[in-house]
């Protein structure tokens, strides 16, 4: 059919339209140029054409199309580059929130090009440099032994060092808290983006439903999406639903992005977003322990162990103990043992009354899914369809059933059930009756007389309740009127259970057949320690991973414990801030413990044989007639020779051994059981009871874990001080344990041990052990390092450099792929000018065209209408 | 396809690379001004490490070369006081009277000695004084134990003085006791010594003067009944004497002698010893007793000489001086520190006594003797000094016999002990060139470890500058390609 007359006037209609909309569509593509996100859109049109043939069609007529038609706006995106872009934006913003991390703790324990400028080659550093210091200082003190001003010089640059060490594990505490509030606000932001994605799926899904394409929203969606894979790596999928019979649209799911190594993990993908479900991410909170340090004091001081709010276990006897088993047998948890603190900060054994904080591995939780209405996402699954129950298997179900049907009408049961209070899952169960039906109860009789239900011209008597009689001749019906009597050949529509037909349905043979649907509710997914990718992950590392200080479960035992939640046998090389915290913890622990043992012992003669004051009758000090200086003697024990020879003497030689030393001389030495305890105690005791060493004890801790005490236990960067007695005493370094023959006393300006002080510091090589660093449970005791404090410093800084150096290229590249595969995107996805540009010029001719067209029909049908066949 | 190039793609790229080309300014930038190839171990974490373990070296080697200056310096000062005290022996062994009496001569006025005796006594108080030197506050030549002055004068202690009641019964207060007790007559086998005779163990008195020759003589007369009662009462004769200390040979006959303790000294209860070598409990009339650190330095006491080993042997104050410092076992290894101890007593000559020879006299008259004397140059001068203030102040001639072999005996080891000493002092100067040789070495260490560690961390100044006008360079550059990128387009074309 060819078009109308004023058809003509449609088509150049609808190509005005289709230009102006065309115009339309790059005014919002050119408006849109800065628009974060923004899709370039298209105007998809296609030529008008009435496809068929009439009943009238004439096969000389020639068919012309009728227009243009505007068939939709559509975007133009690539699928596959918005994957790519995902997954490489988590790699980025994994590498981007490590190495902010990683450049916090440098700014704290970076030292290069640190330190007083002024000082020249002198400056370089600060901790670094108080070691050096105290080298120095030690050095000039070998030097000039028992000169106050040297020994004050080191005790000053000693507690410079500790003042140093202190403030940069409070400066790495102070920066820990700071990523870990920025990780709350992450976990935060996930969720605000889940909750948005979500929302905006359902505004897109409505859109959908009426037709909307939605775009604007969709761009939207995708600004979110990206962000979200920042943050999370993620795998995003685009499904079909059904809405209706034969109506499908689209459906948005996120899942976790499969990050785990561990390939036997599945919690690594984990659903995010169902359509319009959602999920949120869940900080797992514990409540707040107790200090293990205070809590390994009190009980280290509770000899008796009578406090029941210390001690964790109890053994069979009822007796408190901190170990888990004794003697093989494992012991029960002390319920009243106060492991917890409250918000007031006193010990409790509840947890319900403690402090919520965050578990120490910050552990995350993926909730179950829900609508904006808090509705849970369900899965329908049908786990049974239609089997008989049996006996006697289900003789119990059975009997249940049989009391149920006895009292419903009809031959179906259906009852929905949760499993236990908690149970999110409902479970519809349906059953349906089947009575056992007699196969005799048919309308006919054949030939043979046997019941049949081909139609015959002899009915079966047996298949009909009533006969009434007409015509002398029995009638049988099923159908009661006032002529009828119940028909006594009636068989039954039944057999009972013994094979007779009967009639009564109470009778029959009954059969349950059952049918089950299960809608599984969307479940919380405890997320394991690697699922994560993205700059979630990487504060989360930031926040827990502690090299080789790491729990040696979470590196070789599968599933992890504590608070821990897998195995991970990388463990042991990723470093956040507990590594930092802890090496510089190992590092202030071992110099405090190296430089206070040096600087304890008894003082020897120059054999080396332990020397003892020498008092007169009253106990006080003999003095040195010349010298006026306190004389001593070596420790000598004199005992039969056992062999009969004459008597034999034995002197305690710092070189000694315990078991070297004769019987007949321990049984001299006051019960005591090592050189130590006597040279301590072996004097006896005082009229106060307290031990009279024997031994002439010199020097004490130089290290303490505060300053106002002296007290050298679980000494760490953040509570390292010198202690009490050597604030408070001048020449309190041990400047020697040797003292010429008959003194007490070392030359004044010997300086063996002051030396030996130095060496340790700068020149011996120490064993850094994880294991030696106390409060940790299970971790590694090989040696993750030999070298001088100074070399162990120098290496945290280089291992930190190195993280530093690598994590940077790691981004840089990342971040240079993010850049190509988003300027794929926008090759396919973004505005150009030039473009939208060809486009203007081109829908601005199409109007021009269309409207020159609308005015050469108009002057033509002007033509026909007006001028054509008129005679004026 | 032709990637299609878009307006927002290519200003998101511009926007990296001029973000980028910024970074590299602000890093030339930063190095331009630092005057430093890195500022943190993340730009160079293999070379940051280096640079911190050389600027370790070159700390560690300041300390060792401010320690070697320290010592050094003190060594200065050792070494000038030992060139005093030499200076000192030089005057005495030049002194023309003690030269005269080396040589046999006399003086017309021998009275000298006494004036060589008071310049000796105080050139011998002068080294110790010299010697009781300062470096700082420590004093040179105290050993290890610098806080104290090593060399005291202290009333010359006697050795056997007993603090205590004496104890018959105890062998260790045996010199408190004349004789050996007899339990026989004490009554008490514990008792061991006794000051009475009475009860004292007894014995035959022997003749002193027995002369056998003689006594073999006599016996002879006496047999052939010649013997006369002057010829018998003899001092000569017999072997023993009676208690009318006449002679006998008869045993039986001999006075019975209590028997004296050979440990007995009868100033066990003096405290001090005077110049005679009398016992005194008067401080002021004792001798003077040169002491370092407490032990007096010519005793002979094995106690005081095991100490005073441990002083010049064993006692030690090592100190690094950039040796390569180690240690075994917690004890230094001695041939990796230096060992600053310098022991007055050692530069001294020495401590306790020896034997030495020496002759008395002059042409035929000389003879030899041998006598203990101290192996101490102070001791020595002092103990001469004594003598010659024992002679007499008119004509000079010695206070005995005695006096003039133990001076001749003291000047023999005079002449040794000097010469000790020049030797020690050799060895000082020696160690003083190792010192000094040991600072120029550290110097050079330290300055060689700077410019290795100066040339990795320092920037090359022409290198930098250059870098930072190349980055500046492209940087604005960068800002005007942004510019012709924002004002580029087909729209700009259009015809309105």
């Amino acid at each position: 059919m060819s078009i109308g007359t004023f058809g003509s006037f449609t088509q150049a209609r609808l190509a005005i339209y289709a230009a102006q909309s065309g115009l339309t569509v790059t005014g919002n593509n050119i408006s849109n140029i800065n628009t974060p996100g923004y899709t370039r859109q298209r105007l998809d049109q296609a030529s008008l054409y009435t496809a068929g043939s009439d009943r009238y069609y004439s096969a000389g007529d020639v068919r012309i199309g009728q227009g243009v038609l505007v068939k939709s706006i559509s975007q133009i995106r690539s699928p596959y580059l918005d994957i790519r872009f995902r997954k490489e934006n988590a790699q980025m913003g994994y590498m981007d929130g490590k190495l902010d991390g990683l450049n916090k703790i440098a700014m704290i324990l970076d030292e290069v090009g640190k330190g007083d400028a002024s000082k020249d080659e002198d400056g370089f550093g600060v901790l670094g440099l108080e070691f050096s210091e105290l080298f120095d200082a030690l050095g000039q003190l070998t030097d000039q032994t028992g000169q106050q001003e040297y020994d004050s010089t080191v005790r000053q640059v000693a507690s410079n060092l500790c003042a140093k060490f202190r403030s940069y594990a409070n400066s790495l505490q102070t920066e820990y808290e700071n990523v870990v509030q920025a990780f709350e606000e992450n976990v935060k932001k996930v969720n605000s983006l889940l909750t948005n994605i979500r929302d905006l799926n359902v505004e897109i899904r409505k859109c959908d439903i009426h037709g909307d394409n939605a775009l604007e929203l969709r761009d939207e969606r995708n600004v979110k999406i990206d962000e979200l894979s920042k943050l999370v790596n993620i795998q995003v999928d685009y499904s079909m639903e059904e809405f209706s019979y034969g109506v499908e649209i689209e459906k948005l799911s996120i899942r976790l992005g499969n990050s785990n190594p561990d390939g036997g993990v599945e919690t690594d993908s984990a659903l995010l977003i169902d359509g319009i479900f959602s999920s949120q991410f869940i900080l797992e909170q514990v409540p707040e322990a107790r200090d293990p340090a205070e809590l390994k004091k009190l009980q280290e001081a509770d000899t008796l162990k009578t406090d029941k709010t210390i001690w964790p276990y109890m053994d069979a006897n009822g007796n408190y103990t901190a170990d888990k088993e004794t003697g093989g047998v494992a012991n029960t948890p002390n319920p009243d043992y106060e492991q917890y603190l409250t918000a007031k900060g006193t010990p409790t054994a509840n947890p319900d009354e403690a402090r919520q904080v965050n578990n120490p591995n910050f552990n995350l939780t993926v909730s179950e899914l829900r609508n904006q209405d808090g509705r849970l996402l369900f899965d329908t699954n049908m786990t049974m369809k239609d089997v008989l129950l049996t006996s006697p298997a289900d003789d119990v179900e059975i009997a249940d059933l049989d009391a149920i049907f006895a009292n419903l009408a009809g031959d179906t049961y259906t009852k929905e059930a949760r499993d236990t209070p908690t149970e999110k899952d409902i479970t519809t169960t349906t059953y349906r009756r089947v009575l056992k039906s007699n196969p005799d109860h048919l309308p006919y009789l054949d030939a043979a007389g046997k019941p049949t239900g081909v139609k015959t011209d002899t009915l079966n008597p047996a298949y009909f309740r009533y006969v009434k009689t007409v015509d002398g001749h029995p009638v049988y019906t099923n159908k009661a009127d006032n002529d009828t009597q119940d028909n006594p050949q009636y068989g039954g529509r039944y057999l009972d259970a013994a094979g007779n037909p009967t009639a009564d349905p109470a009778q029959a043979e009954t059969f349950y057949y059952k049918t089950q649907v299960v809608q599984t509710a969307s479940k919380s997914v405890e997320l394991d320690d690697n699922d994560l990718y993205g700059e979630l992950q990487a504060q989360r590392e930031l926040l827990t991973e502690a090299g080789e200080f790491t729990n040696l479960d979470v590196i070789t035992k599968d599933g992890g414990t504590g608070s821990y939640r897998c195995q991970d046998e990388n463990a042991a090389s990723k470093r956040g801030f507990p590594y930092y915290q802890k090496v510089l913890d190992l590092l202030a622990n071992q110099f405090a413990k190296v430089m206070n043992d040096a600087n304890q012992g008894f003082r020897t003669d120059p054999s080396g044989n332990y020397i003892s004051p020498v008092v007169d009758a009253n106990g006080k000090p003999v003095l040195d007639e010349i010298t006026g200086r306190p004389t001593a003697k070596p420790i000598t024990f004199t005992y039969p020779d056992p062999a009969g020879g004459a008597d034999k003497t034995f002197t305690l030689n710092k070189n000694t051994k315990w078991d070297d030393i004769p019987q007949e001389v321990k049984d001299q030495m006051n019960g005591a059981t090592s050189i130590e305890e006597y040279l301590k105690t072996g004097g006896g005791t005082d009229a106060d009871g307290n031990p009279i060493p024997v031994g002439i004890f010199d020097g004490g801790v130089l290290f303490s874990n505060n300053n106002s005490g002296d007290d050298p236990t679980g000494i760490t960067a953040s509570n390292i001080d010198i202690s009490y007695s050597w604030s408070n005493t001048n020449n309190y370094l041990v400047r020697d344990f040797e003292c010429p023959q008959n003194e007490a006393e070392p030359a004044s300006g010997k300086s063996e041990n002051i030396r030996h002080l130095q060496n340790l510091l700068d020149s011996q090589q120490h064993d850094f052990v994880p294991s030696d660093l106390p409060g940790l449970d299970n971790v590694s005791g090989d040696i993750m390092f030999t070298g001088t404090f100074f070399q162990m410093w120098n290496k945290i800084g280089s291992t930190l450099g190195d993280d530093q150096d690598l994590t940077t290229d790691m981004l840089t590249a990342h971040y240079e792929n993010v850049l190509e595969i988003d300027t794929s995107r926008d090759s396919v996805s973004a505005v150009d000018f030039n473009d939208e540009a060809m486009n203007l010029m081109m829908y601005a001719k199409s109007y021009n065209a269309a409207c020159r067209l609308m005015t050469t029909i108009d002057s033509v049908l002007d033509k026909l209408v007006n001028n054509t066949g008129l005679t004026t | 396809m032709i990637t299609r190039t878009t307006t927002i793609g290519t200003l998101k790229n511009y926007r990296y690379d001029l973000n980028s080309s910024n970074n590299t300014l602000a890093k030339s930038m930063n190095k331009v001004i630092t005057r430093r190839n890195f500022n943190s171990y993340a730009e160079d974490p293999a070379l940051a490490t280096r640079c911190f373990q050389m600027r370790r070296s070159f700390l560690r080697t300041s300390t060792q070369l401010t320690i070697n200056e320290s010592i050094r310096h003190k060594y200065d000062v050792a070494w000038s006081a030992l060139d005093n005290i030499s200076q000192d022996i030089d005057t005495v062994a030049k002194d023309t009277a003690f030269t005269s009496i080396l040589t046999g001569l006399n003086q017309p006025d021998a009275s000298g000695r006494n004036a060589l005796g008071q310049s000796m006594a105080a050139k011998a108080k002068s080294i110790i004084q010299t010697m009781n030197g300062r470096y700082g506050e420590s004093f040179v030549f105290a050993g290890a134990d610098s806080l104290n002055a090593p060399f005291t004068w202290e009333a010359k202690r006697n050795p056997n003085f007993l603090d205590e009641t004496p104890d018959p019964t105890n062998p260790d207060h045996a010199r408190a006791f004349q004789y050996m007790a007899d339990p026989n007559k004490t009554g008490d086998a514990a008792i061991l010594y006794t000051e009475d005779p009475t009860k004292a163990q007894t014995v035959a008195e022997k003749n002193e003067f027995y002369d056998e020759d003689y006594t073999k003589e006599i016996d002879a007369k006496v047999a052939a009944g010649t013997a006369t009662g002057e010829e018998l009462r003899d001092p000569r004769y017999g072997i023993y004497v009676r208690p009318d200390r006449s002679g006998t040979n008869v045993e039986a006959e001999a006075n019975q002698a209590p028997v004296e303790n050979p440990d007995y000294d009868p100033y066990w209860n003096c405290k001090y010893l005077k110049e005679d070598g009398t016992g005194t409990n008067d401080e002021t009339k004792a001798a003077s007793a040169l002491y370092f650190r407490g032990v007096a330095v010519d005793s002979t006491d094995p106690a005081d000489l095991e100490k005073m080993d441990y002083f010049t042997k064993g006692e030690k104050k090592y100190l690094d001086v950039g040796l390569g410092h180690k240690e075994q076992d917690g004890e230094a290894i001695s041939s990796t520190v230096f060992n600053s101890a310098l022991q007055g007593i050692y530069y001294l000559g020495g401590y306790g006594t020896s034997m030495q020879k020496a002759t008395v006299g002059t042409g035929d008259t000389a003879y030899e003797v041998e006598r203990e004397v101290p192996n101490n140059m102070v001791s020595i001068m002092n103990r001469m000094s004594e003598i010659l203030l024992r002679c007499n102040t008119d004509d000079g001639d010695w206070a005995s016999t005695e006096d003039e072999e133990e001076f001749m005996a003291l000047a023999a080891k005079f002449e040794d002990t000097a010469s000790v000493i020049k030797q020690r002092w050799d060895e000082m100067d020696t160690k003083s060139s190792f010192l000094r040789d040991n600072t120029d070495f550290l110097t050079d260490t330290a300055d060689s470890i700077s410019q290795q560690f100066m040339a990795l961390e320092d920037a090359d100044p022409a290198a930098a500058i250059s870098e930072y006008m190349f980055a500046r360079y492209c940087y604005d550059a960068a800002l005007k390609v942004g510019n012709s990128i924002l004002s580029q387009s087909l729209m700009d074309y259009m015809s309105l």
